[in-house]
């Protein structure tokens, strides 16, 4: 199909990469139809694009290539509405990306992931009742840009 | 908005299908036992409206894809390059 997106222009999509959120997702109720998609190739970042608002779209991760202890316990009725049987088989999990100006900033939303059923493509934005995780994550080692700027002070 | 008062084991009906019990009340903490069907979503208010405005703020702070894409795709043409 053709997605129409003010960020990215028109683009072709793989129906298969077109994901059902009966539910939307929390801020975007009625959104239920988004196209999952990389960012670049072998990244792990896609793209999380509206198919019916051209001006919505959002970043996600693949969060244990960050977060290698990440898990997610999701509870049956979740797995209900992905059509998953209890063993979850065929789950993809992602986070949504804050991303401000310098994307070494970015954060993670490890609290509600979105978890996507490629065989039935439908999705969700899993919305816990309680987690030990908080919206923002930082996605790269803050320590990294301190590093850098000290080093180059020596300079 | 309907107010009502309950003691502890007593419950709440909502509809033919939603039951809330008081579990415990601890000073000023309140446990609350939700039976309700699978279908219907029970979220705590806090958690649902911080995902709710953290969504809002990852839609509009896009500013930095465009230096995390350049990235990405410098990384992926150095591997191809190195692979020839």
């Amino acid at each position: 199909m053709l997605l129409k997106s003010s960020r990215l222009g028109e683009i072709e999509i793989d129906d298969r990469q077109v994901i059902d959120f009966p539910d939307g997702i929390p801020g975007f109720e009625s959104e239920k139809k988004f196209a999952i998609f990389p960012l670049a190739p072998d990244a792990p970042f896609y793209y999380m694009h509206s198919v019916g608002n051209p001006d919505l779209c959002l970043v996600l991760a693949v969060p244990f290539v960050f977060f290698p202890d990440y898990a997610v316990d999701l509870p049956p009725e979740e797995l209900g509405k992905l059509e998953a049987g209890e063993e979850a088989k065929g789950l993809a999990v992602f986070v949504v990306l804050t991303i401000p100006g310098d994307f070494r900033e970015a954060t993670a939303n490890l609290l509600a992931p979105v978890v996507v059923n490629l065989d039935k493509r439908r999705g969700v934005q899993y919305v816990p009742v309680q987690s030990p995780y908080t919206t923002r994550h930082r996605l790269f080692n803050p320590q990294e840009p301190k590093k850098a700027a000290s080093a180059g002070q020596g300079l | 908005m309907l107010v009502l008062s309950r003691k502890k084991d007593e419950a709440i009906v909502i509809g033919d299908s939603i039951r809330i019990t008081v579990v415990d009340i601890q000073g000023d903490k309140v446990r609350l036992g939700i039976e309700a069907p699978r279908e219907l979503a029970v979220y705590r208010q806090e958690l649902y409206e911080a995902i709710r405005e953290e969504n809002l703020r990852a839609a509009r702070a896009v500013a930095g894809i465009e230096g995390l894409v350049s990235v990405l795709l410098d990384a992926d043409k150095r591997r191809k390059d190195n692979e020839k």
